[in-house]
């Protein structure tokens, strides 16, 4: 396609149709889990939830009684049983386990933009991603809710709730930064999911309270190609609509350069905020595929549930 | 003034620049707005100008340059034209000569004549334009009448009268003193063309100023065609020609090339060449020309004259060997020997007539035989029958026993004439009729007949009559018989009864007869067929030649019948075929004696011009490629402009000029795209072979045609080697036909007629080999004793507008009928409506003229049937019929099922399967 034509058919998507990208989402979901179910080497996400695992770890039901191995701590033993024989016996527990999910997913203007060279306009991306780990989560029993909007429960309704709430917030075109939460609970979790064009100058902040809470989670950095490749030329005067900013270029094509390079400079500063504060980070381009990107952002996710 | 513009209206458009320099310069472009979410980013990159409105204006004069170049091109500047004394306003007589000696820089001379009457309508001279093949009274014209006169024409066949154009000219020129002529003359000619030149150059004191433009070229030309009993052969003679290499080819009456040969041609006073090819080859040959000239001189043409026959010669002297002087045979032999193949009896051969006819000839010439045997009578009959000439000569054994195989009643005993018991004296030979083919042939005064054998007086001997002697008895007399004709000489074909046979006239007799055979005799009316047998009476032209020696399309106005006397390519007779199919003259480009001389313009003291002379330079081309030089340059400069690091800008220039060749290239890239644009049913067609139906508009009917094809394929996949794929529905006028060995087309009456589109389409699927099952499924209609269903009167009307062969209902041994099941019928939903294939077509050995190409291999390209077979092959996935079927009985599924596989089979092994018939036979003959 020429160079103009990708010009005239750039577009923010005005009629953005919500029930779409969710049922997208939960096909994704679905698909995602089948393929966690087949692969093994994949650090399966369900194996953190509410759920009794059937397998030795923290939690409160008695799960067996094991040979006390040399070298153990010793307060480790249980006595009572010991005492009834010559062996010494260590009392395990079955594992359980419980966290919070929070999503956000940035729902401004912006967030809409879609060039001729992306598939899907970059919310629609979004919502796929964002919908489709808090179907596969909620499957697997664990508490997940929206970033400043709803409280994280487990519930049948959950899903829907947290659909609807989406929906209101894209009609507002909700465009603040990632709330801080009060009283976060210390074991949970959040998936961040924004391109970071406007709500960058925070991000770092709000990362930092976070983690002070210990808690961790994912950065999802998601752009249009046209962000990333930058493919204008001649004169132009570029704006945008969250705050109104301007800049002309005589010829673009000789910004490009000098573009390219702010442009990494700011993913490298999104990415190393992430990084210092314990947060996993991945970025997405709307022009790769949606199944792809979801397997990769469900391993980093369960990347960052092995750090604890 | 050296500087002149075709067309100097465009240079109006040169007014436009500064208009376009004042809007670049003035009113800029605005700058594209795009919306960017990470416009946020870049406010910390510093700002770059436009480099674009700002440019300098130097950039800005080289391309206005550029643009009044291209517009200085469009007006078609020439430098120094022609003619440059054309400028004055004297009237201009413009004369062209159109022979066959113009054709081959036939456009140089358009373009030449073109280009002097812009000129002079520019200059607003009047103008007279003289063809030297229409000649006629010279008048002065519109300049846009004679460029269109100009516009349509086209070389001749035959070489200007040069003295009736002087007649012309010379009237002019006494009526109009001030005038230029300009001859466009073609420089060959016959001897008038000096007489023409010498005229001209005269005329210079009385005009205002005489030119000649002439071309160097050089002219080959191919006459002389004589055919003897070894070969056909005629003179190549060139003119101002280095040597160099040509292909000879000769062509069949249809146009196929028979034979080929590479000649080695230069100028000098002339080459014989010989083509000797086995007699039904050579007789086959129509034309003869050099492939790549394109003259009507360099072809020759063949007619029945040239045609060699083949003449079975038989007498009944036993001593023809001994003494070959006295055997009756010897003079026949000499009269024919230069222009049929002969051939003899060995001796002691027991059945001479039947070894004779055994070799096929035209012409069976018995020289006093007395049939008496009933084989040979009736072998001589058949051949007569189918068109053989029949010759007998007279002589004392057939004077005693006459048989029935003579032209007129003969009487018993000859008469003598002149002999010692006798008082009259030897006979002289009257002039021919009109009526008899030996017209105008000239009588020796010196022949005489001295004995004869008599005719009885019958009613309508003088139609049969050829020759008679003074007294009016009969000479010869020939009479039809069947396709075929006997011709009786009264006399002997040595000298003991007259002294005809030793003269010439008796070789001109022998030539005329030898023309005649064999195909001549097609009229009913024995009056007509010996009027017609009168040949050169009357002739039609049949095709006639162009001077660039091709067969026109049609017949030209103003050609007449051939005139028996004309042996030369005139105007009212130009070269090419006369007469019917039956017997044909031809008339050459150049006449057996006519000499083709080049004009000597040096001697004269007359202006000439080169036609393609180096003097006029058109200045188009040059003022483009300067544009396109400094299109370029400006390129180069506007990427030096954007001060881009030195390696990227050779990268951007050889881009630039990827994008200019694609520019140029623009007609290819479009052809190649179009090309590349597949239907992705095509493309799946042409993957898997699969059988089609073509899709009427009616559900109930496409969806029967689908399910039955598709439990057809089933059937095919499962019993056969032929594995098709899913069946398809094809739409007429849209989809290619050709990737289906087999369409099924059912007939729907309320479908609208193809379009003509899709009428050619299915031409030429029949043409190349296709075939179509036509269905009109109303079989059942009949059994209601309806005659004429919709579905078959729609079909009647379709069948009209396409080529559908002659058909009958299947015979009980047609291929069709085992290809691989044996079957009787074809039955489908019906089983009482009758399939009709293609009629069997023998080919036929004895009609050598037309050569039918057939693509099918003999596969009947159209099949009709009426039983609806598609309702009946339908199966469920039981292999339940779909449909109910008419008779009920059990296997009707199975046995409509068995016929369509029969139906692929054919139309897929062609007449392989007839072949195969024969295996048990070849098998038995191989193990013997």
């Amino acid at each position: 396609m020429s160079r103009s034509a990708i010009l005239e058919t750039f577009t923010i998507q005005s009629d953005f149709y919500l029930p779409l990208s969710i049922a997208k989402a939960l096909d994704l979901s679905a698909s995602l889990e089948r393929l966690l179910a087949k692969n093994q080497t994949v650090s399966s996400l369900s194996s953190y939830g509410l759920h009794n695992r059937k397998r030795a770890g923290l939690g409160e039901r008695f799960w067996q009684y094991r040979a006390y191995e040399i070298g153990e701590d010793a307060n480790k033993i249980d006595w009572r049983r010991s005492a009834r024989g010559d062996q010494l016996y260590v009392k395990e527990k079955e594992f359980e386990s419980l966290r919070d999910y929070y999503i956000w997913i940035d729902c401004a203007a912006s967030m809409k933009f879609v060039s001729t060279l992306g598939q899907d306009d970059k919310l629609t991306r979004s919502i796929n991603f964002g919908v489709a780990i808090a179907d596969l989560l909620l499957r697997s029993g664990d508490r997940v809710g929206l970033l400043g909007s709803s409280a994280p429960s487990s519930s049948r309704a959950t899903l829907d709730k947290i659909i609807h709430q989406l929906e209101e917030n894209i009609s507002n075109n909700f465009t603040s930064a990632v709330p801080l939460l009060n009283k976060p609970s210390k074991r949970s979790k959040i998936i961040i999911i924004s391109d970071f064009l406007n709500n960058s100058a925070n991000l770092k902040d709000t990362l930092k309270y976070y983690a002070d809470f210990e808690i961790s989670g994912l950065v999802v950095m998601i752009n249009d190609p046209c962000e990333v490749e930058f493919p204008f030329s001649g004169e132009t005067q570029f704006f945008s609509i969250e705050n109104n900013q301007e800049y002309y270029a005589g010829d673009a094509e000789l910004v490009a350069e000098q573009y390219h390079k702010v442009f990494e400079k700011h993913k490298l500063q999104i990415k190393e905020t992430a990084i210092e504060n314990r947060f996993q980070y991945y970025h997405h381009v709307t022009n790769q595929s949606v199944d792809a990107a979801g397997h990769d952002i469900v391993e980093s996710l369960s990347f960052c549930l092995a750090d604890i | 003034m050296s500087l002149y513009f075709l067309a100097p209206i465009a240079l109006s458009g040169l007014l436009l620049l500064p208009i376009v320099y004042y809007f670049l310069k003035i009113l800029p472009p605005k700058p594209k707005r795009i919306f960017f979410p990470p416009v946020s980013l870049m406010q910390s990159i510093a700002v770059v100008e436009a480099t674009q409105s700002r440019a300098p204006w130097w950039v800005l004069l080289l391309r206005l340059l550029i643009a009044s170049l291209i517009i200085t091109a469009m007006a078609g500047p020439l430098w120094r034209p022609i003619g440059a004394s054309l400028d004055n306003k004297h009237k201009t007589l413009i004369i062209l000569d159109d022979g066959w000696a113009a054709a081959n820089d036939w456009d140089l001379r358009i373009k030449k004549a073109e280009s002097l009457i812009h000129e002079l309508r520019n200059n607003n001279s009047p103008v007279a334009l003289l063809i030297s093949n229409e000649p006629k009274n010279i008048s002065l014209i519109e300049h846009n009448y004679a460029l269109e006169i100009i516009r349509s024409l086209k070389p001749k066949s035959y070489i200007p009268n040069y003295n009736e154009l002087t007649n012309y000219v010379d009237k002019f020129t006494q009526e109009n003193s001030d005038i230029n002529i300009i001859w466009i003359s073609e420089k060959y000619g016959h001897a008038d063309i000096a007489n023409f030149l010498t005229f001209l150059s005269s005329l210079q004191n009385k005009v205002q100023n005489v030119s000649v433009f002439i071309n160097n070229n050089s002219l080959i030309t191919l006459s002389n065609l004589t055919s003897s009993q070894k070969s056909i052969r005629f003179k190549v003679k060139a003119h101002d020609l280095d040597k160099s290499l040509y292909s000879l080819i000769a062509n069949d009456q249809s146009g196929q090339t028979i034979y080929k040969k590479d000649i080695m041609i230069g100028s000098g006073s002339g080459e014989w060449i010989d083509i000797d090819l086995p007699l039904e080859l050579r007789n086959q040959i129509s034309v003869i020309k050099l492939a790549n000239d394109h003259s009507a001189g360099s072809v020759v043409l063949l007619d029945d004259h040239t045609h060699l026959k083949r003449v079975g010669l038989y007498g009944s002297m036993k001593d023809e060997q001994s003494q070959p002087l006295l055997s009756s045979l010897y003079y026949i032999d000499k009269a024919l020997s230069k222009l049929a193949s002969i051939s003899y009896v060995k001796s002691g051969d027991n059945d001479p007539v039947k070894t004779l006819l055994d070799e096929k000839p035209s012409i069976l010439i018995l020289s006093d035989v007395m049939l008496s045997s009933e084989e040979d009578k009736k072998n001589i009959e058949t051949f007569v029958e189918n068109g053989g000439v029949l010759l007998r000569f007279a002589g004392p054994l057939t004077a005693k026993n006459i048989d029935d195989f003579v032209p007129v009643r003969l009487r018993h005993n000859g008469r003598v004439l002149g002999g010692a018991l006798s008082w009259q004296t030897p006979k002289a030979i009257k002039d021919f009729d009109r009526t008899s083919p030996f017209f105008q042939l000239s009588i020796p005064k010196d022949v005489a007949i001295n004995k004869q054998i008599l005719a009885e007086p019958d009613v309508g001997l003088n139609f049969k009559t050829w020759a008679s002697l003074d007294d009016g008895t009969p000479l010869i007399t020939a009479n039809k018989l069947g396709r075929g004709m006997i011709i009786l000489f009264h006399i002997t074909a040595d000298n003991s009864w007259s002294n005809l046979p030793i003269s010439g006239l008796f070789v001109g007799m022998m030539e005329r007869i030898v023309a005649l055979s064999p195909e001549i005799f097609s009229v009913k009316e024995d009056e007509a067929i010996i009027q017609n047998a009168a040949h050169n009476i009357s002739m039609k032209p049949i095709k006639l030649l162009d001077g660039y020696g091709h067969f026109m399309d049609k017949i030209p106005d103003g050609v007449l019948a051939l005139d028996p006397l004309v042996n030369m390519s005139t105007r009212i007779n130009p070269a090419g075929f006369y007469g019917d199919n039956f017997l044909k003259r031809a008339i050459q480009s150049i006449g057996q004696d006519e000499q083709i001389e080049e004009i000597n313009l040096l001697s004269k003291n007359v202006p000439v011009y080169s036609l393609n002379s180096s003097q006029e330079i058109d200045l188009r081309s040059y003022l483009l490629i300067a544009a396109l030089v400094l299109f370029l340059i400006d390129g180069i400069v506007t990427q030096a402009l954007k001060q881009i690091p030195g390696k990227k800008v050779f990268i951007k220039f050889f881009t630039f000029l990827a994008v200019l060749h694609l520019f140029f290239c623009q007609s290819d890239v479009s052809a190649a795209e179009n090309r590349d644009v597949f239907n992705p049913k095509e493309v799946q067609s042409a993957l898997k072979s699969r059988l089609a139906y073509v899709v009427t508009g009616n559900t109930n009917i496409d969806q029967t045609s689908q399910f039955g094809l598709l439990s057809l394929s089933r059937a095919l996949r499962k019993r056969t080697s032929y594995a098709p794929g899913d069946p398809i529905g094809v739409t007429l006028g849209q989809d290619e036909l050709s990737l289906y060995p087999i369409i099924y087309w059912p007939i729907e009456p309320d479908a609208s007629e193809p379009s003509v589109g899709a009428i050619k389409a299915l031409e030429s699927y029949l043409n190349h080999g296709g075939t179509i099952v036509f269905d009109t499924h109303d079989a059942n209609n009949h059994l209601q004793g309806n005659t004429k269903s919709a579905e078959r009167v729609w079909l009647e009307k379709l069948s009209q507008k396409l080529p559908i062969p002659e058909l009958e209902p299947v015979p009980r041994d047609h291929v069709i009928t085992k290809t691989f099941y044996l079957l009787t019928n074809f039955i489908g939903r019906y089983n009482n409506g009758q399939t009709w294939v293609e009629t069997q077509v023998y080919p036929d050995i004895s009609n050598q003229g037309e050569r039918p190409i057939r693509a099918s291999d003999s596969v009947s390209s159209v099949i009709i049937t009426s039983n609806d077979l598609a309702a009946a092959w339908a199966e469920d996935d039981l292999g339940q019929p779909l449909y109910s079927l008419t008779s009920g009985s059990k296997n009707q599924h199975e046995m409509a099922l068995r016929g369509g596989i029969n139906l692929v089979m054919y139309t897929l092994t062609g007449n392989y399967k007839s072949d195969q018939v024969h295996v048990r036979d070849l098998l038995e003959r191989l193990t013997r």
